[in-house]
């Protein structure tokens, strides 16, 4: 309800353009009843500032900066191009990845020979990781094996086979006993008793290799009985000769 | 934003701001840093501000660094308003009516009034800039307008 205590408020408000059609129509004819309020009108209409235009400041050049024409279309290349290399080469290795790997005949029976079926399913650089260490393992037990075999048949070997200088040394020492005397008594000189062997405090002597099977065979704590010859001396027994001098 | 919009808001709104700020301050030279320093200030922060809402961005620091401005040199600008109302035409017109009248007003109300009238904000969106509530930009241009009008009816009676 348009009245003198609001009239300039309405006034205001038309010309903001917040009325509507029916508060228009009620402004105009309260106006119309008062004309005195008319001049206000006008001059509410005057009540604004005029835009006349503006000028371009000074310094409006200093404030525009340059832009380079190729950073959005070069990056936007290089970038897209860089995604795509990158999709490229991951489709590329999950492809290789999933392709079913060609194993060698070697591989299936080394394969078999374990049972593990999920050698297929690994990458093949494990598979060949495993393969060389399933064949390291097996050539570790064949050496193991020859091994035994060998120190085994050195034995026998040992027994019935002889190399030629065996031969002839043993051909030498057959005539040499032939022709020389058998000395019953083993000898031992005075360098042998004063070698190391002996005289050292070494709980255990140096051994001796065993000359045939059967020492070789006796157990290594029997000992040897030692003979030893009673040191001969030139000088008289006391006992038995007289130690006077007027003897 | 990009450098693009950037230089694009600088020839639509750089001139128009200096405007807003030019009446605001009262003071040529001041206006124009510290119209530089909004730009400066929108090159800092492009990635933060939108194009849509660059210029709104723009007029509120403008206003908020003009307030601070206003506060340092109040005195100075008081002067100055002294010297402005000191000055009269001797065959005032409708322009120079409504300028002396623009100088008088409180900076809010002016501010309000420059806003509506120069670069057609609704009250919403001066509301935004001024940090004001619709109401509250209502009612300051309502009082801003009714400064106005005394001021074109003394002028009437006069002629």
């Amino acid at each position: 309800m348009v009245n003198e205590n609001n009239i300039e408020q309405r006034i205001f408000e038309y010309h903001e353009g917040l009325m509507d059609a029916g508060q228009k129509n009620e402004l105009m004819k309260y106006l119309h009843q008062y004309p005195e309020y008319q001049r206000d009108f006008a001059i509410w209409a005057q009540a604004r500032l005029y835009d006349e235009g503006v000028a371009i400041p000074v310094f409006q050049q200093k404030l525009i900066k340059p832009t380079v024409w190729y950073t959005s279309a070069v990056l936007k290349w290089s970038v897209g191009i860089g995604t795509l290399a990158v999709v490229c080469l991951f489709i590329a290795r999950l492809y290789t990845n999933n392709s079913p790997v060609e194993i060698s005949p070697v591989k299936m029976f080394i394969k078999e020979q374990i049972g593990k079926s999920a050698i297929q399913d690994k990458p093949l650089i494990d598979i060949d990781k495993q393969i060389t260490s399933i064949l390291k393992k097996k050539q570790a037990m064949k050496k193991k094996k020859v091994k035994i075999v060998f120190s085994s048949a050195e034995k026998e070997n040992k027994k019935l086979i002889k190399t030629p200088n065996q031969v002839i040394a043993e051909t030498e020492t057959e005539q040499s006993i032939a022709e020389k005397p058998i000395v019953q008594e083993e000898v031992i000189s005075k360098e042998e008793l004063s070698t190391d062997n002996y005289n050292n405090n070494s709980d255990e002597p140096i051994k001796k290799e065993p000359e045939s099977i059967e020492e070789a065979e006796k157990p290594a704590n029997a000992k040897k009985p030692k003979r030893f010859k009673q040191k001969m001396s030139l000088r008289p027994n006391s006992d038995i000769l007289p130690t006077s001098p007027n003897f | 934003m990009n450098s693009k919009d950037y230089n694009h808001s600088v020839a639509l709104y750089s001139g128009r701001l200096l405007r807003f700020v030019r009446k605001l301050l009262k003071d040529d030279d001041s206006a124009a840093d510290v119209s530089q320093n909004c730009f400066m200030r929108l090159w800092e922060n492009l990635d933060k501000v939108e194009v849509d809402k660059a210029k709104s961005w723009l007029f509120t620091v403008a206003y908020r660094e003009s307030l601070q401005l206003i506060a340092k040199k109040k005195q100075k600008t008081d002067l100055s308003a002294l010297d402005s109302l000191s000055y009269e035409s001797p065959m005032p017109d409708l322009k120079d009516v409504i300028e002396r009248c623009l100088v008088q007003l409180p900076e809010i109300q002016r501010s309000v009034l420059m806003l509506r009238d120069y670069e057609g904000y609704d009250y919403i969106e001066i509301g935004k800039i001024l940090e004001l509530k619709e109401s509250q930009v209502k009612v300051y241009l309502f009082r801003a307008r009714q400064k106005m009008k005394e001021q074109i009816k003394d002028l009437n009676l006069v002629i």
